[in-house]
């Protein structure tokens, strides 16, 4: 073996003892934070998401090209690293204010700066270009802090209640409100936190983000699929307490109850993914109708099915 | 001999990942050595079960009255109570203890879950009940609702909060918001008039009188506060 080759493999071995090392440092410090976070996917169910959150980020990165990507200069791949570093400082300060502070916020932050750091600390350029999507993808690891949580899923509450009352009542059920009680003909329908919508907007905004992320469309087509998770979560669990209320009307209350209650949720997910589908579609009928110019030839994840397939 | 400069690059990364992460990880380590891990524990537990609770305060005699599961499984408490009381004089009152290992209770309290139920506050009827040498502040609500009215008085405890805790509490309730759930135990009392009203001083004091009771399922340390809800 030459004198240059087994440099090459101790040097090999020296960065490997390092990264082993760290990593282990990574787990032992934030292992407390995963193990909470995982508890929070467990049983909680506005975070029954958070498990496929590694998963859609690791398919995002697949389905990132590797190459092509313009080579950053010496300059600018030197801030970029010490941006890198700066997050990790930063987040390992966070990290540290949660012994003061035991928040899963702000712990679930600090670990996604940390990882986030890491990767722009140590990456190539090219890798980094690969990185970027799918490690924006983790901050959907993150809980939403209690505080913001309360005050979105009160209104939401409301809203929920009385819009399906409006369409209940449009659609012939004699229908009163008191809150969020929707009074029935023989029977009460309670509007309960669970079904305020919070979970559907929390899961929704990252499908729309992960197929935002995965549509290699123009930027502004992909913010408007993002953000339109957000009137069309609201629109699917309005459309999910009319239904339930149209359920009940019909005398079929036990279809809205335990796992039908449950599975409803799903099928509104499905059908918010349908919806999201038909925007990329209709943007691309439109993109390809007379007077649109040449259609664009790099097409998508999406239309090779990784998401809607 | 030395690897080449690109591989020396990406080691001195390395190193300088690996200190970066290593020394926040032994701050991270010291703080929590310092500070106790048992604040991330929510450790302020009740000394004993709710239904301990005495079904006879004073003059008022108590009867249990189950709760509906799906809203127990909705608002995410660890123990509850709710038993109606009678007084001799045809009064009733109900009496509701939740409590939650991580502060949950405190996200229902009586101007979200009353408005949630279609009942609207008549501002000018809430007050406080300042403190008595055995019994912490209360607030009284008062609800009406197509012609008839409930009366609500309120209170919750902080259980095995440390001076730490106190001071956040004491900033903004963005600061409190970010608290609740995270480290302290708490306990929310709330008592309802049902059917006819109650006479206010008859209402006072049997909160008063539960408030006394409750001492003996407090643990030391326990405060009190009667502040609408934690994250408001």
């Amino acid at each position: 073996m030459s004198a240059a080759r087994k440099s090459r493999q101790h040097a090999t071995r020296v960065d490997l003892a390092l990264g082993l090392g760290g990593v282990a440092i990574f787990a032992w410090s934030f292992g407390g934070t995963l193990v909470e976070l995982v508890r929070r996917w467990s049983t909680d169910p506005n975070y029954g998401h958070g498990f496929l959150v590694p998963i859609v980020s690791l398919l995002i990165y697949l389905s990132t090209p590797a190459a092509g990507e313009p080579e950053m200069s010496r300059r600018e791949s030197g801030i970029g690293r010490a941006l890198g570093g700066a997050a990790i400082v930063v987040g390992m300060l966070i990290h540290g204010f949660t012994v003061i502070l035991p928040s899963i916020f702000l712990g679930a932050t600090a670990l996604v700066l940390v990882i986030v750091g890491l990767a722009r600390l140590l990456s190539d350029a090219r890798t980094w270009h690969r990185l970027r999507a799918p490690l924006a993808f983790l901050v959907f690891l993150i809980p939403w802090p209690a505080a913001l949580y309360s005050r979105i899923a009160f209104p939401l509450r409301q809203l929920s209640s009385a819009v399906a009352e409006v369409l209940l009542d449009t659609c012939g059920v004699a229908v009163a409100r008191a809150g969020n009680l929707l009074l029935l003909p023989g029977q009460e329908m309670f509007v309960a936190e669970a079904c305020s919508g919070l979970r559907q907007l929390v899961a929704f905004l990252a499908v729309g983000a992960a197929v935002a992320l995965l549509a290699r469309r123009p930027l502004p087509l992909r913010i408007a699929l993002f953000l339109s998770a957000i009137p069309l979560a609201v629109a699917m669990n309005i459309a999910r307490i009319t239904l339930m209320g149209l359920l009940a009307n019909a005398g079929k209350v036990e279809w809205t109850m335990g796992i039908a209650h449950d599975l409803d949720g799903l099928v509104m997910v499905a059908g918010g993914l349908a919806v999201l589908w038909l925007e990329v579609w209709l943007f691309d009928a439109i993109e390809r109708a007379p007077g649109h110019g040449p259609p664009r030839s790099n097409r998508t994840a999406l239309e090779g099915g990784v998401i809607l397939g | 001999m030395r690897a080449s400069p690109n591989s020396w690059t990406f080691r001195r990364r390395l190193v300088l990942a690996l200190l970066l992460v290593g020394s926040g990880a032994g701050g991270h380590w010291v703080l929590a050595r310092e500070w106790g891990t048992g604040r991330t524990k929510g450790a302020g537990g009740l000394r004993q079960p709710l239904v301990g609770f005495p079904d006879r305060i004073g003059d008022w005699l108590g009867t249990d009255w189950p709760a509906d599961p799906t809203v127990i499984a909705d608002i995410k408490v660890d123990d509850h109570l709710q038993r109606r009381y009678a007084h001799p004089s045809g009064a009733m009152v109900v009496l509701w203890l939740s409590y939650s290992r991580r502060a949950a209770d405190r996200y229902h309290y009586p101007t979200v879950c009353m408005r949630g139920a279609g009942w609207l506050e008549n501002r000018a009827e809430r007050r406080v009940l300042p403190a008595s040498d055995d019994s912490p502040a209360l607030l009284t609500f008062e609800f009406e609702r197509e012609g008839g009215n409930q009366a609500i008085v309120y209170w919750y405890y902080i259980l095995g909060a440390d001076p730490l805790d106190r001071w956040l509490r004491s900033g903004s309730k963005w600061a409190r918001g970010f608290l609740r759930g995270a480290t302290s135990g708490g306990l929310t009392v709330e008592v309802f008039t049902q059917g006819e009203p109650v006479e206010p001083a008859r209402l006072e004091e049997f909160a008063r009188q539960v408030a006394r009771e409750l001492e003996a399922w407090l643990p030391d340390g326990t405060t009190s506060d009667c502040a609408l809800g934690a994250a408001y």
